[in-house]
């Protein structure tokens, strides 16, 4: 077998044996990584961008519901779903893809192996993509939440993972190290839970749909561990890897991020179902699903420990960083928006909780505080890497963080405050027994909240913009452009790395 | 689908679920994957990023 180019056979015959001198210096890694890589973060800031402007257009038109509303393709119901199903599967995924692949072919020490493989890969999941948010635009959109785009294109999605996670197994298969770290099982196992979840959510719900409850049973379940068991491994994989990474000190618990991992994987899958707390589900289903997402505060806790133990004493420093400036600002968001789902688990919370802002504030806090504001911290380490180039402007960067930051806080504080409100007066009943408030008077107490809600937005589109602006700098500046001094970079790129 | 065709569906997945974890953990466990964790977290660390020295500063500003 030649050492430069294994052939597709070599790479999953199981009887092969590991050659030490296949271990690849991280510099190496990183030029395997570097197309691959690139076309991930390219495909991911593009869908960033198409997905922060249907999440503009959903938030005008909360207070202004006739904006674009005379077209149909415009409308509030598709381009809401065309918000969630881009930033998931567009941003969320393709980030994961390129900053969790390059963080285990790192950790295996094993260049990338059948690169147009994964190409191809990367290639049909964004056209599978395209396909869907056209579809749910056209209105073939399915009734399912986070399941929305339709049928003709989840078999070239579900295909196209496959090429992706196939890879990130020969890469595990191959690895040039005996100690498997923490981010490894991270990422490895969302590897596997992301097809498992997606597999059984499309048989349960679009081929074969189950009926009622139970199929909202399925949903819930597939919704929240899209986010439990795919994006919040890659999200904690990276961090885990890149906090101790940057700051040049190991985790301050090794064990305990161990210990964590294993928690996760027990109590996340179950959790989903609080979704339907009040609903006509068994109770015992709901006491289940409570249960777990009450012991998700082990690992939760696990992580908040070990983290802020590796940053502590190093704030100075991590804030000249912006990879710990984004990363620490994620980690420290994981840790809130975990311990208010687990307090929204209870059933006495979710009484006011329920069908209210709130929730979508919980969401967004997920997602885009802890989950995005990682990927950004991985693509701002990963990039300059991978393309052997400094980032042109450390202006943007900061615009980028404060105003993505400084954006999601407001958003996240203004629909929780408002939803909690809004739930208490929705609980609200007179003495003989009815309502408190109208429907329309819950409508109009919404609006000004929702106006901030639209101001948080256009900041982190500047923000988005900021990033987007830096990452098409840096991909078509001159490489002559670099400065002599590299300040991300710990070597001076050379001729050879350029090549 | 019926209740015991979804039932049917759903087992078989979670069987997979629950004997692949098992099984990670088991072989974790018999490649020593639990020993000399301490060892284990400074793998991260190689001469061309190692322990003890930041990697990351903004650009112009270290």
């Amino acid at each position: 077998m030649s050492s430069q180019s294994p052939t597709l056979l070599d790479s999953l015959s199981p009887t092969a044996e590991r050659q030490e001198a296949l271990r690849a210096r991280l510099s190496e890694v990183d030029r395997s990584m570097r197309t691959p890589g690139t076309f991930f973060v390219v495909a991911a800031v593009l869908w960033l961008m198409v997905g922060t402007l249907f999440a503009l257009l959903t938030a005008i038109k909360f207070t202004n519901p006739s904006f674009l509303g005379h077209t149909e393709i415009f409308t509030f119901g598709r381009v809401r779903s065309a918000h969630l199903n881009s930033v998931i599967y567009g941003w969320a995924t393709n980030a994961g893809f390129a900053v969790g692949l390059w963080i285990m072919a790192r950790l295996c020490r094993t260049r990338v192996r059948h690169t147009r493989i994964l190409m191809a890969g990367a290639v049909f999941w964004n056209l599978g993509v395209i396909g869907g948010i056209i579809g749910i635009l056209k209105g073939d959109m399915v009734a399912v939440e986070w399941l929305e785009m339709p049928g003709y294109v989840t078999p070239l999605l579900a295909i196209s993972f496959a090429l992706i996670g196939v890879w990130a197994i020969i890469a595990f298969r191959w690895r040039q190290t005996d100690h498997v770290y923490v981010s490894q099982w991270y990422i490895l196992a969302a590897f596997f839970w992301l097809p498992w979840l997606y597999t059984t959510a499309q048989i349960l719900l679009v081929f074969e749909p189950a009926k009622g409850v139970v199929q909202s049973l399925t949903n819930w379940w597939f919704a929240h561990n899209v986010l439990g068991l795919w994006l919040t491994p890659l999200g904690l994989g990276t961090a885990y890897y890149l906090i101790p990474k940057v700051l040049g000190r190991p985790i301050y618990s090794y064990y305990l991020s161990v210990y964590g991992f294993w928690t996760l994987a027990l109590f996340y899958n179950w959790a989903g179902v609080h979704h339907l707390i009040g609903g006509p589900v068994p109770a015992w289903v709901i006491s289940a699903g409570t249960v777990a997402s009450v012991m998700m505060v082990i690992p939760v806790v696990v992580v908040a420990v070990n983290h802020h133990m590796t940053v502590v004493g190093l704030h100075r420093q991590g804030w000249r960083s912006p990879t710990i400036r984004f990363i620490v600002f994620g980690a420290i968001n994981y840790t809130i928006v975990s311990l208010i789902g687990s307090a929204m688990a209870l059933r006495d919370v979710n009484l006011s909780t329920h069908f209210t802002d709130f929730t979508v504030g919980h969401a967004h806090h997920g997602l885009y505080a802890f989950y995005t504001m990682i990927m950004f911290g991985g693509m701002y380490y990963m990039l300059p890497r991978l393309l052997n180039r400094e980032w042109p402007s450390a202006f943007l960067i900061k615009t980028h963080f404060w105003m993505t930051a400084l954006g999601i806080l407001l958003m996240v504080n203004v629909l929780q405050i408002c939803g909690w409100i809004v739930g208490e007066m929705m609980n609200q009943v007179t003495q003989d027994g009815t309502v408190a408030y109208t429907f329309q008077q819950i409508v109009e107490f919404r609006v000004p909240w929702h106006w901030l809600r639209s101001v948080s937005g256009f900041m982190i589109t500047i923000g988005h913009f900021a990033f987007f602006i830096n990452v098409v700098w840096m991909l078509f500046r001159p490489s002559k452009a670099d400065q002599p001094s590299q300040p991300t970079l710990l070597t001076r790129p050379t001729a050879e790395a350029n090549a | 689908m019926t209740l015991l065709e979804y039932l049917g569906v759903a087992v078989i997945f979670a069987t997979l679920f629950f004997f692949g974890g098992a099984f990670a953990l088991y072989w974790a466990k018999k490649n020593n994957q639990f020993n000399n964790l301490e060892e284990g977290s400074r793998v991260i660390f190689d001469e061309e990023e190692p322990e003890g020295q930041q990697t990351d500063f903004f650009p112009g500003e270290r």
